[in-house]
C-alpha cells in the first residue's frame, strides 16, 4: 500500500514537470468538484514560477519573472479569479514590462473543447503613482467548468531587490505549486520560507552556467582606409544557485481572529538580495547578518549618521525645555512630549529618515524623522540613546536576518541604571508603551559593538480595574458609584478614544448618550493627559436593567460592569497561536447593599478556572458578608501574550465558564 | 554671471516680501467665537466660479482657504481633485499658513501627488486624482488653495453645498455661474440658498450669484437625515451639452434619456448563432414572463461583472456582440446585452438608468440631472413590469432588494425616455417567521430546532448562504454566533427564488448550559434565537429629523420543554410597546414542563422630526430590554 502511495506521488511529479501552456487534460474539463474541498468554488490545478537573473548581450544583467497558472473554475463565485491584476514596479529610470503575455480559457461545449484566446486589446497598463504600475486583464468566457490557463514573463530590469516571493497558498485550494530561482554566483540572495503546511520540494542546487559575450572592435575609417570591424567572443563559465520549491494539495488559506497578520502563516518563500560582486569588483553588500545590519545601519547615512550625528542645533532649544525639569526621567517626559505633540507623524513607517534639519523644517515625517528627532534632543541633553528597529504586528515575523523585514524604529533610552523604550510617533505612548503595532516579537538594538536585542512582547501590559458600591434599590434600580481605573493597554486605548473629540466633556457627553442602561449624575477623568499614569473614571451612576424584580425576590446579576456579550472564541478548533499581544488583567470588585426588609438567599459559588501554568486564570467569588453586604470579585488575567492553538479548546471553554457565571444571580428574598 | 546674480537677488526679494508683515492671512483671532463652537474646521472663504463659455469650453476657478482647528478637521485642509482625459487642471496657489496668519509653507508643483483613482473595485479606469495634504502638527492652521479646471464638455456641474460636513463651519462662500451661451445652465437652488444673482444679464452675460455668510458649524446627530435636507444647496445642470463628441439635451428626463438612447441604439447586433440559440431556448416557453426568465437564468450563467470604466466618460457600454465573445462587462454592457438578446426574441425591454445604494439620495423628478450610478433592465409584461438586476449572477429573477428598489429611474426608450418607480416591497414581503423548539436537561443543556421563513428584503440576509456548502455553513455559523456555547449540527436551506423570493433556513443545534444553574435554580434567557441588542444613541437638543430605514414583520414562536424536576419560578410579564416607529409584542405561557415564547416585531420606515427622538430611543430600548429578559426555574 505504501508503495503505491510513493508511485502515486512520483507519477504526479512527473506529469507536472510536463505541463506545457495551452495543452490542458480533459478531466480537468470534466472536474465538477474538487475532491479534496467540496466547498472550493476554484482551485489552482498547477502554477509554476520562475525568477532568473541572466546577462543579455548590450543589457547587462537583468532579472526575468515567469509565471504559468492553471485555475478551474467551479463555482459563479469562482470566477472572480479570472480577473488579474499584476503589480509593476518602477522608479524615475526603469520600469518593469510584462511581455509574452498568453492566456486562454477552455470550456467543453457538447463534449468539445472550445478556446477563447484573451486579446490584446483587453490588457490594460495603468500608472498608478510613481512607483507601481498595474496591467490588468480579465479572461474571455469564463464559467463555472472553465479552465483557465495564463503565463506571462515580466522583464524586472535590474530591480535585483524586488525578487519576487512566492505563495504556495491562497485564498483556494492549490493541487501543485512550484517556485524555481536561478541565481549566477555574483549576487547572492537568502532565501525564507514561511508556513504551518510543508513541502514537497525544498532544495538548493549548484548548475554550472556560462555566458557568451561578444564585443566588436573598429578600426580605420578615415579617408585613407575602409572602415573593418573585428569581432571578440569570450566565453565566461560560473555556478548558479538553483533554488527550487514544491507544494503539493494546499488547503486554501483561512483568516482566524487573534492573530497578528495572515503574512505569518501562508506557505510561502522569500528572497533578500545579501550582496553582488563581479569578479575584479567591489564587494556590494546589502544586507548578510545581524552584525552586519547593526554595522550597516550605523553607518548608513539615513540611519545611523542622523541618530548618532551631530545634534548642535537642538542644544540651546533643549537646555531651555529642560531647565525646571526634576529628575532625569522627568527630562526625558518633557522631551518626549514636546516632539509628539510639535512633530507631526504623517502615517508612514520605516526605519529611514531625511535628516533632522529636513525634519524640523518641515515639522513632519515618518516613523524614524520624529524618533531620530527625539534621539536628537535626548543626546543634546546628555542621555545616552539607541535604535531599535522592528517588525509591526501587521508586517509579520522576520525569521532570517533581512533588513528589508524591519519598518518601524524607536528608542531605547538609558536613564539611571533603566532602559526606557519611547516612540514619539505615536500620540498616546508613554514612556516604555510602544504601540499595540510593535509588540512583535523582538526589536534590534542598533549602534553597539554587537547586535543586541529586546524582547517586545514581554513589554506590553493592560490593566483594567472596575471597583463599585451599588445599593440594591426597591425601585429595580441599582445605584452608586464606580471607579474605574486603567494602565499600559487599556489606558493607551482609552486615551485613544478620548483623544477622538474634542474634548473631554464631549466624550463624557458621548459616552453618556451611548449608556443606554446608566444613569449617569457625574463623570469625572482624571490623568488623561499625563501618559505614564493610571487613567481613573470616577461615576456616579444607577444601572437599571441588572436585576428582577419577581414577587418576594429580587435577582441580581454579579457582574454588572465589564460582562462579555458573548464568547469571542467561536471556532471549534485553530490551527494558529492566539496573539493577544501583551498580557493583561480585568477585575471587577463590587459591594452589594442589600435593601431593608429583604435577606440574601443565595449567591452564585466561587469558582478558579485556569489553564496549565496559569497561563489564563479566571477567580470568581461571592461572599455574604452579615445580612447586609455581598462582596464580589471576578478577575480575568491573561499572562502569556501568546497562546497555543493546543491551548485553544481550553481557552474556549473558560470563556464559557465566565459567561456563565454572568447568568447567574444574586437572590434576595423580602422577609 | 551677472544674469545669475540678478536672478538670485529677485528671488531674496520676493522672499522678504513673502513674509512681511502686511501679509498676515486669515489669522485664526479673526473668527467670530460662534462660528468656533464645535467646529473642527473653518471656511475663511470659498469662492467658486462655473464660466460656460461654450459646450466645449467650460471652466471652473475655486479659491479656498480654510482652517482647520484641530485634529479631527485635517480632512477638511486636504486638496483632493479628481480629473481624466476630459479636464485639465491648473493648481496656482497651494499655501500653509500658522495661526496667526504667518507663511509656513508653499506647496510646489513638482510636490503635487498624483495617482490613478485605482479603486481596489474596477479593473480599470482612466480616471486619476492630484492630491495635497498638509502635514502639519500644531493646530490651528490654514490652508489656501487656488486651481482652475477646464473641461471639453459636461454632462453635469458642480452643485454647490458649502457646508457639506459636520463640524465645519463657514465664514463666507459663494458660487457665480457666467453663462455666456445664455442658455447653457439650470439652477434650482433650495429653501436655504441665498441667491444675490438670479440669471440677470451682467454685461451681457447671464449671471447667477448665490452667497452664505457665517453659519455654524453643525453636529453630527444619530439616524439623521441627509445634510442636503437642511443647509444651503444649489443644484446646477446644463441645459444642452457636448460630452466625448456627443451632444444631448438635459432640458427633459426624454432629451437626457434620448442621449443615452444614442449611446446604446447600435450595440445591439448579437451573432446569428446565438439568436437561433435564444430562440430554441424559448420556444417551449408558456408565456413571455417564462421567455424573459430562461434568457435571464442563460445570462446569469454566461456572464460575470467586470468594472471597466471606459467610454464616453463611462457612460457608454461596450457592444452586446463584445459581451458574447468574452462574457463579461459592467452594469451597462450587461444590461445592454440582455436587452439585445430579448429584442432578438422579439421581447422590448428598456435600459434603464437608477441611482443604487440601500442608502443613496432621492433622484428629483422635477429637475433632470444626472445623477445616476447604475443601469438595471425594465421588462413590461402585459399585467405588470419586471426589473432585472444583470450584474448579480445568483439574483432571483425579477427581485431588486434594497440595492435598487422603490427610487425614480430614468427608462430609456427612444423618443419616449421619461421618469419611472421601481418596484416597492411592502412591510409584509420582508417577514421573518421562526418556529422553535428548545429542549433543556438538568445540566442546563439545551437542544434547538428551529425553522426561520424570511421573505423579500429579509431574504438578502441569508442570499449568500444559499450558495454554501454545509461544511461552510457550519463553519461560518460559529464564526458570526452570537449564541454562547453553540453546536450547530445541521443547518439547510430551502431557495424559492421569485419576484418576492422566499427562503426557509432548517437548523439543528446544541447549546452548552443555555441555562446558568445555580443551586436550586436555573435561569435562561428568553430570547437566544432573534434577539436585538443594540439600541441607538441618545441625542440631546437634537435638531434635526431622523429616519428609521429598516422596515420588516418579525414573528416569533419558541416552545421550551423544561426538565421534569424543575418548575417555573418566575416568567417575565407581557410587553406590549405601540408607537408609530412600531409595534412590538411578547408574551410568555405555561403548562407543566411546557413554556411558551411568543414574540412579533413590526417596524416601519419613515421620516420623523426631532422632537420624537428620545421617544424612539426609547421605543427601542424597551425592546432591547424585553428581548434580554431571563426566565427562571427551581427545583420542584
Amino acid at each position: 500500500m505504501l508503495a503505491l502511495i510513493c508511485n502515486f506521488s512520483i507519477i504526479s511529479f512527473a506529469e507536472n514537470n510536463k505541463v506545457k501552456f495551452g495543452k490542458i487534460e480533459q478531466r480537468d474539463l470534466e472536474m465538477k468538484v474538487y475532491d479534496q474541498d467540496t466547498s472550493a468554488s476554484a482551485v489552482i490545478l498547477y502554477e509554476k514560477g520562475n525568477s532568473a537573473i541572466r546577462y543579455v548581450q548590450g543589457e547587462g544583467w537583468k532579472l526575468y519573472f515567469t509565471k504559468h497558472q492553471r485555475i478551474k473554475i467551479l463555482k459563479k463565485e469562482g470566477v472572480e479569479y479570472a480577473d488579474f491584476k499584476i503589480g509593476l514596479n518602477a522608479s524615475q529610470s526603469s520600469k518593469e514590462e510584462v511581455n509574452g503575455l498568453k492566456a486562454i480559457t477552455f470550456n467543453l461545449e457538447d463534449g468539445k473543447i472550445i478556446k477563447d484566446e484573451l486579446n490584446r486589446k483587453d490588457v490594460h497598463l495603468e500608472e498608478v503613482n510613481k512607483f507601481h504600475n498595474m496591467q490588468s486583464f480579465s479572461l474571455p468566457n469564463v464559467k463555472v467548468g472553465s479552465v483557465i490557463d495564463v503565463e506571462y514573463t515580466i522583464d524586472c530590469k535590474s530591480f535585483f531587490r524586488n525578487m519576487r516571493p512566492w505563495r504556495f497558498q491562497h485564498s483556494i485550494p492549490t493541487v501543485y505549486s512550484e517556485y524555481e530561482v536561478l541565481v549566477p554566483e555574483y549576487f547572492r540572495f537568502r532565501q525564507f520560507t514561511l508556513g504551518f503546511e510543508r513541502f514537497t520540494l525544498a532544495e538548493e542546487t549548484k548548475v554550472p552556467d556560462k555566458v557568451t559575450l561578444t564585443s566588436k572592435m573598429r578600426s580605420g575609417g578615415n579617408s585613407m582606409s575602409a572602415t573593418q570591424t573585428q569581432f571578440n567572443t569570450d566565453v565566461i563559465t560560473f555556478n548558479s544557485a538553483n533554488y527550487h520549491y514544491i507544494a503539493e494539495n494546499m488547503p486554501e488559506f483561512k483568516e482566524e481572529a487573534y492573530t497578528s497578520t495572515v503574512d505569518n502563516f501562508i506557505q510561502q518563500v522569500q528572497f533578500e538580495l545579501q550582496y553582488v560582486q563581479f569578479p575584479g569588483d567591489k564587494l556590494y553588500t546589502y544586507s548578510q547578518s545581524w552584525e552586519s545590519i547593526n554595522k550597516d545601519l550605523a553607518e548608513d547615512d539615513e540611519f545611523g549618521e542622523i541618530i548618532f550625528g551631530p545634534v548642535k542645533l537642538l542644544e540651546e532649544e533643549t537646555q531651555s525645555l529642560v531647565a525646571g525639569a526634576g529628575s532625569n526621567k522627568e527630562k526625558v517626559g518633557i522631551l518626549l512630549t514636546h516632539v509628539r505633540d510639535n512633530y507631526k507623524f504623517n502615517g508612514f513607517y520605516n526605519i529611514y529618515s531625511k535628516g533632522l534639519r529636513n525634519v524640523i523644517k518641515d515639522k513632519n515625517g515618518n516613523v524614524a524623522d520624529i524618533n531620530f528627532l527625539l534621539a536628537g534632543y535626548l543626546r543634546a541633553a546628555g542621555f545616552e540613546v539607541k535604535p531599535v528597529v522592528l517588525s509591526t504586528r501587521s508586517n509579520g515575523a522576520f525569521v532570517f536576518p533581512t533588513v528589508t523585514g524591519f519598518n518601524y524604529v524607536v528608542l531605547l533610552c538609558e536613564v539611571d541604571g533603566e532602559k526606557l523604550l519611547l516612540d514619539a510617533a505615536n500620540k498616546s505612548s508613554g514612556i516604555n508603551e510602544l504601540p499595540y503595532q510593535c509588540l512583535n516579537s523582538q526589536g534590534l538594538v542598533v549602534g553597539g559593538a554587537a547586535p543586541e536585542w529586546v524582547e517586545l512582547m514581554e513589554l506590553g501590559r493592560s490593566d483594567a480595574n472596575y471597583v463599585a458600591i451599588l445599593n440594591v434599590n426597591t425601585d429595580g434600580k441599582l445605584s452608586g458609584s464606580l471607579k474605574i481605573g486603567r494602565k499600559g493597554y487599556s489606558a493607551q486605548s482609552f486615551r485613544d478614544k478620548v483623544d477622538g473629540f474634542n474634548s473631554v466633556e464631549k466624550y463624557i457627553e458621548d459616552f453618556s448618550e451611548k449608556k443606554q442602561d446608566w444613569e449617569i449624575t457625574t463623570h469625572e477623568l482624571e490623568g488623561v493627559n499625563a501618559l505614564d499614569e493610571r487613567v481613573l473614571e470616577t461615576i456616579e451612576l444607577s444601572v437599571t436593567n441588572k436585576s428582577i424584580f419577581a414577587g418576594d425576590k429580587i435577582y441580581v446579576s454579579p457582574i454588572i460592569f465589564n460582562a462579555l456579550d458573548e464568547n469571542p472564541f467561536k471556532l471549534m478548533e485553530r490551527k494558529y497561536p492566539v496573539d493577544f499581544g501583551f498580557v493583561f488583567k480585568e477585575s471587577e470588585m463590587t459591594v452589594f447593599n442589600v435593601p431593608e426588609g429583604y435577606v440574601v438567599e443565595e449567591v452564585p459559588e466561587s469558582l478558579r478556572a485556569s489553564l496549565p501554568e496559569n497561563k489564563a486564570l479566571f477567580l470568581f467569588s461571592a461572599q455574604k458578608i452579615g445580612d447586609r453586604q455581598i462582596h464580589l470579585t471576578a478577575t480575568l488575567s491573561i499572562n502569556k501574550p501568546v497562546l497555543m492553538a493546543e491551548d485553544y479548546g481550553n481557552l474556549k471553554e473558560l470563556f464559557n465558564m465566565i459567561i456563565e457565571k454572568q447568568n447567574q444571580q444574586i437572590v434576595l428574598k423580602k422577609i | 554671471m551677472k544674469l545669475k546674480h540678478l536672478f538670485l537677488s529677485a528671488i531674496l526679494l520676493f522672499v522678504v516680501t513673502g513674509i512681511s508683515a502686511k501679509d498676515i492671512f486669515y489669522p485664526v483671532s479673526e473668527i467670530a467665537d460662534n462660528l468656533l463652537t464645535e467646529a473642527n474646521s473653518v471656511t475663511r472663504t470659498s469662492e467658486t466660479i462655473l464660466e460656460i463659455f461654450s459646450k466645449t469650453k467650460i471652466r471652473y476657478t475655486c479659491k479656498e482657504v480654510i482652517t482647520v482647528i484641530n485634529e479631527n478637521g485635517e480632512g477638511e485642509g486636504i486638496l483632493y481633485i479628481p480629473y481624466d482625459s476630459n479636464s485639465e487642471i491648473d493648481i496656482t496657489v497651494a499655501n500653509f499658513y500658522n495661526k496667526d496668519g504667518e507663511l509656513i509653507k508653499k506647496v510646489k508643483k513638482s510636490d503635487v501627488y498624483d495617482q490613478s483613482s485605482f479603486d481596489g473595485f474596477s479593473l480599470y479606469t482612466d480616471g486619476r486624482f492630484k492630491r495635497i495634504t498638509p502635514q502639519i502638527s500644531t493646530y490651528p492652521y490654514t490652508v489656501e488653495y487656488e486651481f482652475s479646471i477646464d473641461l471639453k464638455g459636461a454632462i453635469d456641474f458642480l452643485d454647490w453645498m458649502p457646508c457639506d460636513s459636520y463640524n465645519k463651519s463657514v465664514e463666507y462662500a459663494s458660487y457665480k455661474i457666467l453663462d455666456y451661451e445664455a442658455e447653457g445652465v439650470r439652477v434650482k437652488p433650495n429653501k436655504f440658498a441665498h441667491t444675490v444673482e438670479n440669471g440677470d444679464l451682467v454685461d451681457g452675460i447671464k449671471t447667477y450669484l448665490w452667497e452664505m455668510k457665517n453659519m455654524e458649524a453643525i453636529e453630527h446627530e444619530p439616524l439623521s437625515v441627509s445634510m442636503a435636507n437642511f443647509v444651503p444647496r444649489v443644484v446646477v445642470a446644463p441645459s444642452s451639452f457636448e460630452f466625448y463628441g456627443t451632444s444631448g439635451s438635459m432640458t427633459s428626463w426624454k432629451d437626457f434619456g434620448d442621449w443615452v438612447y444614442g449611446l446604446i441604439a447600435d450595440k445591439n447586433n448579437l451573432p446569428e448563432e446565438r439568436v437561433q440559440f435564444l430562440k430554441s431556448l424559448t420556444k417551449e416557453a408558456d408565456d413571455t414572463a417564462e421567455k424573459v426568465k430562461r434568457v435571464y437564468q442563460f445570462m446569469q450563467e454566461k456572464t460575470r461583472y467586470v468594472s471597466v470604466q471606459l467610454g464616453i466618460g463611462g457612460f457608454q457600454p461596450f457592444p452586446a456582440q463584445k459581451v458574447d465573445e468574452v462574457g463579461y462587462g459592467d452594469c451597462k454592457a450587461l444590461t445592454n446585452y440582455m436587452k439585445s438578446m430579448l429584442e432578438s426574441i422579439g421581447i422590448d425591454s428598456y435600459y434603464t438608468l437608477v441611482k443604487a445604494g440601500s442608502n443613496a439620495g432621492n433622484i428629483d423628478a422635477d429637475f433632470p440631472s444626472q445623477g445616476f450610478n447604475h443601469v438595471i433592465l425594465t421588462v413590461p409584461l402585459n399585467s405588470d413590469t419586471i426589473f432585472l438586476e444583470c450584474t448579480n449572477h445568483f439574483s432571483p429573477f425579477g427581485f431588486l432588494g434594497s440595492f435598487t428598489s422603490d427610487r425614480n429611474a430614468l427608462l430609456v426608450e427612444k423618443n419616449k425616455s421619461r421618469l419611472i418607480r421601481t418596484s416597492d416591497y411592502g412591510i409584509n414581503d420582508n417577514t421573518w417567521k421562526l418556529k422553535a423548539s428548545i429542549e433543556l436537561n438538568e445540566e442546563g443543556n439545551a437542544v434547538v430546532n428551529d425553522t426561520v421563513e424570511l421573505k423579500g428584503l429579509q431574504y438578502e440576509y441569508i442570499e449568500k448562504d444559499l450558495l454554501k456548502t454545509h461544511e461552510d455553513l457550519i463553519e461560518d455559523a460559529y464564526k458570526t454566533s452570537e449564541i454562547t456555547g453553540a453546536k450547530y449540527k445541521r443547518i439547510e436551506f430551502d431557495n424559492r427564488p421569485d419576484r418576492i423570493p422566499l427562503a426557509t433556513r432548517f437548523r439543528l443545534l446544541d447549546i452548552d448550559r443555555l441555562a446558568s444553574k445555580m443551586g436550586d435554580r436555573m435561569f435562561i434567557p428568553v430570547n437566544s434565537l432573534n434577539r436585538h441588542s443594540s439600541v441607538p444613541q441618545k441625542s440631546k437638543n437634537r435638531k434635526y429629523p431622523f429616519k428609521t430605514q429598516l422596515f420588516y414583520h418579525d414573528m416569533d414562536s419558541v416552545t421550551f420543554l423544561i426538565p421534569d424536576v424543575y418548575d417555573v419560578e418566575y416568567l417575565p410579564e407581557p410587553v406590549k410597546i405601540e408607537t408609530e416607529f412600531g409595534v412590538y409584542k411578547s408574551e410568555m405561557k405555561y403548562d407543566q414542563n411546557l413554556v411558551t415564547y411568543l414574540r412579533s416585531d413590526i417596524k416601519n420606515k419613515g421620516i420623523f422630526p426631532p422632537e420624537k427622538y428620545a421617544e424612539y430611543v426609547q421605543f427601542v430600548k424597551q425592546i432591547v430590554d424585553a428581548d434580554n429578559q431571563k426566565m427562571i426555574l427551581r427545583k420542584k
